[in-house]
């Protein structure tokens, strides 16, 4: 499956009342509210953090900070929206933070591809790996030029697998916003690709 | 036929976005438009593109964290969430009478920078202190000052190889002994493995060092902490964590009860599996001349029976039977009340030359033999790297 699934407690009809309810706890002085917020929705920031960040060694400490923030943020939540919404802002906000400071420092998305064989090929042959792996870095310094607004939808979408109204929800802007950064974004990705030739027709055969 | 006359094809931008989106509208146009790219070569290999590039995308998606990284990153959160963000529960603080007023000093000048004015966390600070190294950036970790017997320490490959005098033991490394062994970092602590024994180094930064018992034993003498210092040795589903002092444990796995005998200081316990949970409500201080146990379901807080030695580090200790073990389990109220007219600080926690006061923790984990093949305690002394009362 390539999207991301998240499943979560939060999925289920109850789940937004016990978080606001947690919320409230915390508020009121409850400590370990937070920790349980982080065992409900730690994964859910880990990959929504892990898909923005890239190839980052940065990602735990990006969790973390999430957490740090919401300890502050906490007090802020009023529950006028969901709370899982409110969380994947303050760590789109928290990874951005990161995906800046990367920038400055010369950032590098791309590390290495190790991990990639792992995955399923589906359409790339095996004599074609190291050629992939080129690609795929290519795609993903490509990925690290678009402007930052377009990026997050990009990312958000293509590889964290959120819906269109989740991320417009998330961002704070309308659905045709989201729609129109997205459209923009995988043009500017997929013409720059095409024209670096990092997606020569080594897989014609494959697709039918 | 169509790919005769491109004209009628859709653009590439639609193609890319009918391969890309989950929308349902895309879905339904991809699968109106299905005929079309069975007989459009031109269109055929713009899509091609598109699900080359999907693909590319897909691989290319960093890896997630492991599951090491996540034990240590809850650990990392529920430091931060726990103990630091409000002041440590106020009750223990009045049975540990004068003798800790002055950690509760200590505790309260390290609390306060951390909140602002109005009684929040000053979180510059707050992150400052919380910035724990991990597996993957485990920091300068610590330097060994001394190695005495036997031990081997394995970084995250697996590969065992001698424990040596200035080497460094960081965060997510592992230390084994088959034969026994010690390892001092110098104005710090000193473990002390046991035959056959394993530990993980879960945290080990200046201020902090968690460590989690595996299998065997292990004694850890804790210099003295400093304030915002932490000490906490993970065993069997419980933690013992140093109330400002200089404790040690030892841990069998397997089966069986866990007990922690304190002979100085003070260690709390709680059932928590890690390091930096906050104070679970079942939390126990076990004072000096107190017995903890735990078996058969049965949480037990005791005096000691023989007299205790301000010495070092008492050997042979003695384990309760569960039948024997009476109950004021669990509650923190009861455990306290327990500690209160147990033990009052009878041994007044000695403080040999170097500040070091001494608490033996014991956490044999054997299936619990019957009581009269216990050591009984011999208190002899000097330390004894506490052999298994079992055998």
């Amino acid at each position: 499956m390539l999207l991301s699934a998240l499943p979560g407690p939060d999925e289920r009809s109850d789940g937004d009342a016990v978080d606001l309810a947690l919320v409230a706890a915390y508020q009121r002085g409850n400590g370990n509210a937070l920790s349980e917020l982080y065992r409900r929705h730690g994964r859910r920031v880990e990959s929504v953090a892990r898909h923005l960040m890239g190839q980052s060694s940065d990602l735990e400490d990006v969790v973390q900070d999430v957490f740090i923030e919401l300890q502050k943020a906490l007090f802020r939540f009023r529950g006028d929206a969901r709370f899982t919404t409110w969380l994947h802002r303050v760590t789109v906000n928290v990874a951005l933070m990161h995906l800046r400071r990367n920038r400055r420092k010369g950032w590098l998305r791309w590390v290495g591809l190790d991990h990639a064989d792992e995955q399923p090929a589906a359409l790339v042959p095996a004599e074609n790996r190291l050629e992939a792996r080129d690609m795929c870095k290519q795609l993903y310094d490509i990925l690290g030029k678009l402007p930052e607004k377009k990026y997050v939808v990009f990312a958000l979408y293509e590889l964290e697998g959120m819906s269109l109204e989740e991320i417009a929800a998330t961002l704070g802007v309308g659905l045709n916003t989201v729609k129109s950064r997205l459209f923009h974004a995988r043009k500017e990705v997929f013409e720059m690709a095409q024209a670096r030739g990092a997606l020569p027709p080594f897989a014609l055969q494959v697709v039918k | 036929m169509n790919h005769n006359t491109p004209s009628t094809c859709p653009d590439r931008n639609t193609w890319l976005q009918l391969y890309s989106d989950r929308e349902s509208d895309s879905v339904a146009r991809r699968a109106e438009l299905q005929g079309h790219l069975d007989e459009c070569q031109t269109c055929r290999a713009v899509v091609n593109d598109v699900r080359r590039f999907q693909s590319l995308l897909q691989r290319g998606k960093a890896p997630a964290l492991s599951p090491e990284q996540r034990q240590n990153l809850e650990e990392r959160v529920r430091l931060q969430s726990g103990d630091w963000t409000k002041p440590a529960p106020a009750t223990p603080w009045l049975v540990w009478g004068g003798a800790l007023a002055a950690a509760a000093v200590l505790s309260w000048l390290l609390v306060r920078p951390l909140m602002d004015n109005r009684g929040q966390p000053n979180f510059d600070e707050a992150i400052k202190a919380a910035t724990l190294p991990t597996a993957d950036n485990p920091g300068p970790g610590l330097a060994v000052g001394a190695v005495e017997g036997e031990l081997q320490i394995a970084g995250r490959d697996g590969h065992w190889q001698p424990l040596k005098v200035g080497a460094a033991m960081r965060t997510g490394e592992r230390l084994r002994s088959a034969a026994g062994g010690r390892v001092t970092v110098p104005g710090r602590f000193e473990l002390k493995l046991g035959q056959e024994s394993e530990l993980d180094l879960t945290t080990l930064h200046d201020r902090t060092a968690f460590v989690r018992l595996r299998r065997g034993e292990a004694e850890c003498e804790v210099q003295k902490l400093r304030p915002g210092e932490r000490f906490a040795v993970m065993f069997g589903g419980f933690r013992a964590s140093v109330i400002g002092t200089h404790f040690a444990v030892r841990h069998q796995p397997d089966a069986g009860g866990v007990q922690v005998r304190v002979t100085e200081g003070a260690v709390r316990v709680d059932a928590a599996d890690d390091p930096g949970a906050p104070l679970g409500e079942t939390t126990t201080v076990v004072r000096a001349g107190q017995r903890w146990s735990h078996a058969a379901g049965v949480m037990a807080l005791e005096p000691l029976a023989a007299p205790q030695q301000a010495t070092r580090l008492v050997a042979e200790p003695t384990l309760v039977a569960p039948e024997a073990a009476t109950p004021p389990q669990g509650t923190e109220a009861s455990a306290e009340a327990a500690a209160a007219h147990a033990a009052k600080p009878a041994q007044k926690p000695a403080v040999d030359g170097n500040g070091k006061k001494q608490v033996l923790i014991v956490v044999p984990h054997q299936s619990m033999p019957p009581p009269e093949r216990m050591g009984n305690g011999d208190a002899s002394g000097k330390t004894k790297p506490a052999k298994k009362d079992a055998e």
